[in-house]
């Protein structure tokens, strides 16, 4: 079990990366100089485009990479500690799961890494398969799977182990909007369990939706970090919105509106987003017993992840934190002093 | 708690492209919903293997029945190979169902090599091959030449596939999860690197002893099989099992030794010397070993008109094991010509005259090259468990010579008394092992290799170290011929001298190109010394020749083969991995 010294989950400071050829010559700075602080119950959204270092970041959290410089913590301890791995969970970009094994059997595979017993493997797989909608292909080699079914069983092991943290990168790719939702509404339900989600993702509608702070990626560098409200709410304009008015009103609000010397640039009806309009479709389509051959109805959130227990593994103190530029450097010395 | 995801379904026409008639293993769409239903398709994907060797099992009697007897022992014999492996892989996955991260990267690694194709088609080679190969006999050939040819190919060609699997399934293995990313998802969990590389170690050593195992089993009943039909006459039926199926101490004659001995030697050396000294400090240690060889084999040779006493020593558990031993000897007619030149002597076993008949002492005449087994009673071994066997000359002179033939035995094996001391069970159970041995330690060569190199590099180094480690002495043998070099014998430092001191004889003689060839050698000397030669546990030749394969030869590749050699090279695979980054790139 893991004792946080205190409630941030994750700390980098000066977090650098860079990639060399055969003869160590540098070759690739993928990463530089990053800071990040990511507290305990938060939905922290890395974004960025292709190449702007997202993925290596999070692969130094998960000690798959030695970092050039810089210092990391993740729950209190370096990345490197293989203890600090049992309260993690992992979903890549894409899933490099192995072919010849079934959905049932990946996760028997993951499960044994993480020593859970036969019981209480069974019972959580059990969970998880229904929860992503594969318990109907379960015993299929993943091969043969489609690449949002192979999608859910990724994310189908990266809480297997019911983990404290949750690093997914690009959870939504390869999957339809369906399935999209799912996760995203996994990942806020999550959250409200005091899980810590890192979320990883170059679709800014999925970061805006779920992230309470957000870390924006470019070069390998931060360019702007902050909280989705702060950093997206727009200082000169306002948006009101009312039932339909009629012509009649409307004139009366824009001349109430001019003797205060404000104008209204445009009015527009209210669209629908075609996310909601799709998930209508696919719930009459699902009302009227239409068959999919692909993955099933997703059930609930497997019960175990919602153990109100699991939460007490991972006491949270309240100790002050010594932040500097918004890092926890408190917590990164003590472990360069270990 | 819940939340609002348990009513949706997927609609995406990518995710889900329209249904096919048929599944990819071939079953009727319509079946396999049916079956899906009542979890019945997980029983046929499971066992569907075992239900086609049922099928084919019913197959071999209908062929029996036709009267093809041949045909159906070998199709039953591949059947029960083939049901055997699946019952081997069944039970392997059951004592790896424990959870551990080394026994869920072991029970993992048997799945691979269970799905991996070119795993699958090496296993049916060596599900085909056994059994087909009895066929392939001359029948016209003596029993006792054919059990041992079964035997040394059938364990010779086993092991060669079986290297063949092991090697490629490991840098496969490595080299995929490192290529493909699924090493992240593995390291992503509370896995050490060592711990992943033992898994994968243990669950390639446990398919090869499943392995080793099974085609141990086809091999055995193949050979009891052979062993029982035709002969040519009763000495060939007699001499597969006093011959072949046994396991038979050797004793070799007392070379002569002592401070005589190593006088006479100095002697020559100095002779030698005096005639023409820079003729043996060229190369002192190979000139000694020379002038050694060569005395050996005089002491090996009987020439006309002269006896010659071979002393044996340590016989008294024959003694007490056995009425009969063997003496086997394999003679040549020294200074003939004649290719089909033949030898005649007289033996004294212990001053006796051997064999008397009718009062009168016999010779033996034999065609030269041709190894001959003399059966003698163990009465004839003294109270100190020494026997002498006295050989004369007979000056047989062949047609077209004028002098007679002399007589000489090919040092080493050319003259040995055996006898019986075990079983050739437990001899063929000594040699699988050994078997096993060399299997282990070349996963652990593969495994290494493929933590720092690509699958094919790694394949081709595997595969290196896998033909050196078997030709070794070949390859030594071939590098002192190609620098002009003897270097049997002498250790990595006294062969470093020689080579040190023939290269600055070449470039002061401004023979660079000689010199560059003694270069070339340090290079090889120092690769061939890290690799343990196999020649060093023959188990197979011992065991078809009815050799005893001693316990210290198990134990010592035990301990070699199967611990030291692993555990270095584990270890190196782990620090490789443990300091390489195991993405090269930011993408």
């Amino acid at each position: 079990m893991i004792q946080s010294t205190n409630d941030i989950d994750i700390a980098c400071a000066g977090l650098t990366k860079t990639f060399r050829d055969f003869w160590l010559r540098p070759r690739v700075r993928a990463v530089e100089n990053v800071d990040l602080e990511v507290r305990r119950g938060q939905v922290y959204g890395l974004l960025g485009p292709n190449g702007s270092g997202k993925s290596t970041t999070i692969k130094m959290l998960l000690g798959l990479l030695q970092p050039t410089g810089g210092r990391i913590a993740v729950l209190g301890k370096r990345p490197k500690d293989v203890s600090v791995k049992q309260n993690i969970g992992y979903l890549p970009e894409e899933s490099y799961l192995y072919r010849f094994l079934s959905g049932r059997e990946t996760l028997e595979y993951y499960g044994r890494l993480f020593r859970l017993d036969r019981q209480a493997r069974r019972e959580r797989i059990d969970m998880l398969l229904e929860m992503v909608g594969l318990d109907a292909v379960q015993d299929r080699p993943v091969g043969e799977y489609s690449k949002g079914m192979q999608r859910r069983i990724g994310l189908a092991q990266s809480l297997i182990n019911d983990p404290q943290l949750l690093i997914l990168d690009e959870p939504t790719s390869g999957l339809d909007p369906v399935g999209a939702k799912q996760i995203k509404d996994l990942i806020a339900t999550l959250a409200s369990r005091g899980k810590t989600v890192l979320l990883c993702s170059h679709l800014l509608s999925d970061v805006e939706d779920l992230c309470d702070r957000i870390a924006i990626m470019y070069g390998g560098k931060v360019r702007s970090e902050g909280t989705c409200e702060g950093l997206l709410q727009e200082e000169h304009a306002s948006l009101l919105e009312t039932s339909e008015i009629p012509e009649t009103a409307l004139a009366e609000v824009r001349e109430v509106l001019g003797r205060h010397s404000v104008t209204i640039s445009s009015i527009k009806r209210p669209r629908r987003r075609l996310e909601s309009l799709f998930l209508e479709i696919v719930e009459k389509a699902r009302a009227e017993g239409l068959k999919t051959s692909g993955a099933g109805n997703s059930g609930s959130v497997a019960s175990f992840l919602a153990n109100p227990t699991n939460e007490e593994q991972l006491p949270v103190e309240s100790e002050a934190t010594n932040n500097v530029d918004g890092v926890d450097t408190k917590l990164l010395d003590s472990l360069v002093d270990r | 708690m819940t939340t609002d995801i348990h009513h949706s379904d997927t609609g995406d026409p990518q995710e889900h492209p329209p249904q096919p008639r048929v599944d990819g293993d071939g079953i009727p769409r319509w079946i396999h919903d049916q079956l899906s239903e009542k979890k019945s398709l997980r029983i046929w994907q499971k066992h569907k293997i075992t239900i086609f060797a049922v099928m084919a099992l019913l197959t071999a009697g209908v062929v029996r029945l036709a009267g093809f007897d041949v045909v159906a022992i070998s199709l039953s014999g591949m059947i029960c190979l083939g049901i055997g492996f699946q019952c081997g892989i069944f039970l392997l996955r059951k004592s790896f169902s424990r959870s551990h991260p080394i026994t869920a990267i072991a029970r993992t690694m048997i799945e691979e090599a269970v799905n991996t194709k070119l795993s699958v088609i090496l296993v049916l080679l060596v599900v085909v091959i056994l059994p087909t190969l009895p066929l392939l006999l001359d029948a016209d050939e003596r029993l006792s030449y054919r059990v041992q040819f079964f035997l040394s190919w059938s364990l010779s060609g086993t092991m060669l596939l079986l290297a063949m699997l092991v090697i490629s399934l490991c840098c496969h293995s490595i080299a995929d999860d490192i290529e493909s990313h699924q090493i992240h998802m593995a390291f992503s969990k509370p896995l050490r690197k060592w711990e992943y590389l033992l898994g994968k170690w243990l669950g390639v050593a446990s398919i090869s002893f499943l392995l080793v195992a099974l085609a141990g089993i086809g091999i055995y009943t193949f050979t009891t099989v052979l062993a029982r039909s035709n002969a040519v006459d009763s000495q060939d039926r007699l001499d597969v099992q006093e011959q072949v199926l046994t396991a038979r101490a050797v004793a070799k004659p007392v070379h002569p030794s002592g401070d005589a001995f190593d006088q006479s030697i100095e002697t020559t050396i100095a002779e030698i010397r005096e005639r023409d000294p820079a003729l043996f400090d060229k190369n002192p240690t190979g000139a000694r070993k020379k002038i050694i060889s060569q005395r050996i084999h005089e002491w090996h040779t009987v020439t006309s008109d002269v006896y010659s006493s071979y002393l044996f020593q340590n016989l008294n558990e024959a003694k007490t094991r056995t009425p009969i031993i063997q003496l086997r000897l394999e003679p040549w007619a020294d200074n003939s010509g004649i290719s089909e030149a033949k030898v005649r002597f007289a033996m004294w076993l212990n001053e006796r005259p051997f064999p008397v008949q009718n009062g009168i002492h016999e010779t033996y005449t034999f065609r030269q090259g041709v190894i001959q087994t003399l059966d003698l009673p163990t009465s004839v071994i003294d109270e100190d468990g020494q026997l002498k066997i006295t050989i004369a000359n007979k000056n047989l002179v062949m047609a077209g010579e004028d002098v007679p033939t002399s007589i000489s035995f090919t040092p080493g094996d050319g003259l040995e008394v055996l006898y019986r001391v075990g079983s050739f069970e437990m001899n063929f159970i000594r040699s699988l092992l050994v078997i096993l041995w060399k299997l282990v330690m070349i996963s652990a060569v593969a495994l290494a290799a493929a933590t720092w190199l690509g699958f094919p590099t790694a394949l081709l180094t595997s595969l290196m170290v896998y033909f050196t480690a078997t030709a070794n002495s070949f390859f030594a043998d071939a590098i002192d011929i190609y620098t002009g070099l003897d270097s049997k014998g002498a250790t990595l430092t006294s062969m470093f001298r020689m080579r040190s001191r023939l290269f600055l004889e070449r470039v002061n003689k401004f023979e660079w190109w000689e010199a560059t060839k003694t270069i070339g050698s340090y290079l090889a000397d120092s690769f061939l010394s890290l690799i343990p030669s196999f020649g060093n546990y023959d188990s197979i030749t011992q065991l078809a020749t009815g050799r005893l394969v001693p316990l210290q030869e198990v134990g010592l590749g035990f301990l070699i083969l199967g611990i030291f050699y692993p555990s270095i090279l584990l270890f190196a695979g782990w620090v490789l991995l443990e300091r390489r980054d195991l993405v090269s790139t930011s993408s």
